[in-house]
């Protein structure tokens, strides 16, 4: 992976913050009820169909937020960028794409109806947050064994 | 892939962080080659065997299976 498609190491803090701040607001406004007064939309303009207007936008902006700090969070560059550290990030990406899949293909099975809608609106993020904590694992591991060898 | 990385550390007297600062990668990066972890790219061992003064081959050896 080059590093010129990551971010940079600075931004790694503001993707946990914002993923953080994301995942509490997304799930408290998706299945809590809770709407912030604050993104109210003022005007009654409605369209219909497929681009509808909400009247307020809580859980879309949560869920914009989680996303952009989930990516921010992983593909923020590490402190120190080296090729290793490329090969762990595609390891990471590679076992991201294949659990989601199998675990999406197993939630197919079993998982029917409504019920179902649950787990699509889980696939949003899952790829990204099986990756965030592979690849971190992984480094983690790494670390451990340096520390043991020492 | 065979390497003679940790021969030539002691050799040389340098630890893995010593060794991880010259060439400008990361322990992490040194310590998963000598355990055969890793493959390191062509420019990679050309640096690490110019720092120990030899040639490629004497410090990377292909096994027969590749």
């Amino acid at each position: 992976m080059r590093t010129s498609l990551l971010f940079s190491h600075r931004y790694k803090i503001w993707g946990i913050l914002m993923s953080l701040t994301g995942l509490l607001f997304t799930f408290l406004s998706t299945y809590g009820e809770v709407q912030l007064k604050l993104l109210e939309l003022r005007s009654e303009q409605k369209s219909k169909g497929f681009f509808e207007m909400p009247i307020n936008f809580t859980d879309e902006i949560a869920c914009l937020i989680l996303i952009v700090g989930l990516l921010l969070l992983g593909f923020s560059a590490e402190k120190k960028e080296d090729e290793r550290i490329s090969q762990i990030r595609l390891n990471a990406l590679q076992w991201a794409m294949y659990l989601h899949y199998i675990l999406l293909a197993i939630s197919i099975i079993f998982i029917h109806g409504i019920y179902f809608l649950n787990i699509l609106f889980l696939n949003v993020f899952l790829p990204l947050i099986i990756f965030i904590i592979r690849f971190h694992w992984i480094i983690f591991n790494e670390n451990r064994r340096l520390l043991n060898e020492k | 892939m065979k390497n003679k990385i940790k021969i030539e550390r002691a050799i040389h007297n340098l630890t893995q962080a010593e060794l991880a600062e010259k060439i400008g990668v990361s322990r992490q990066t040194i310590n998963a080659m000598e355990l055969g972890k890793y493959v390191p790219s062509t420019i990679l061992a050309l640096k690490i065997a110019k720092l120990f003064g030899k040639n490629v081959e004497d410090v990377f050896q292909l096994e027969d299976e590749e």
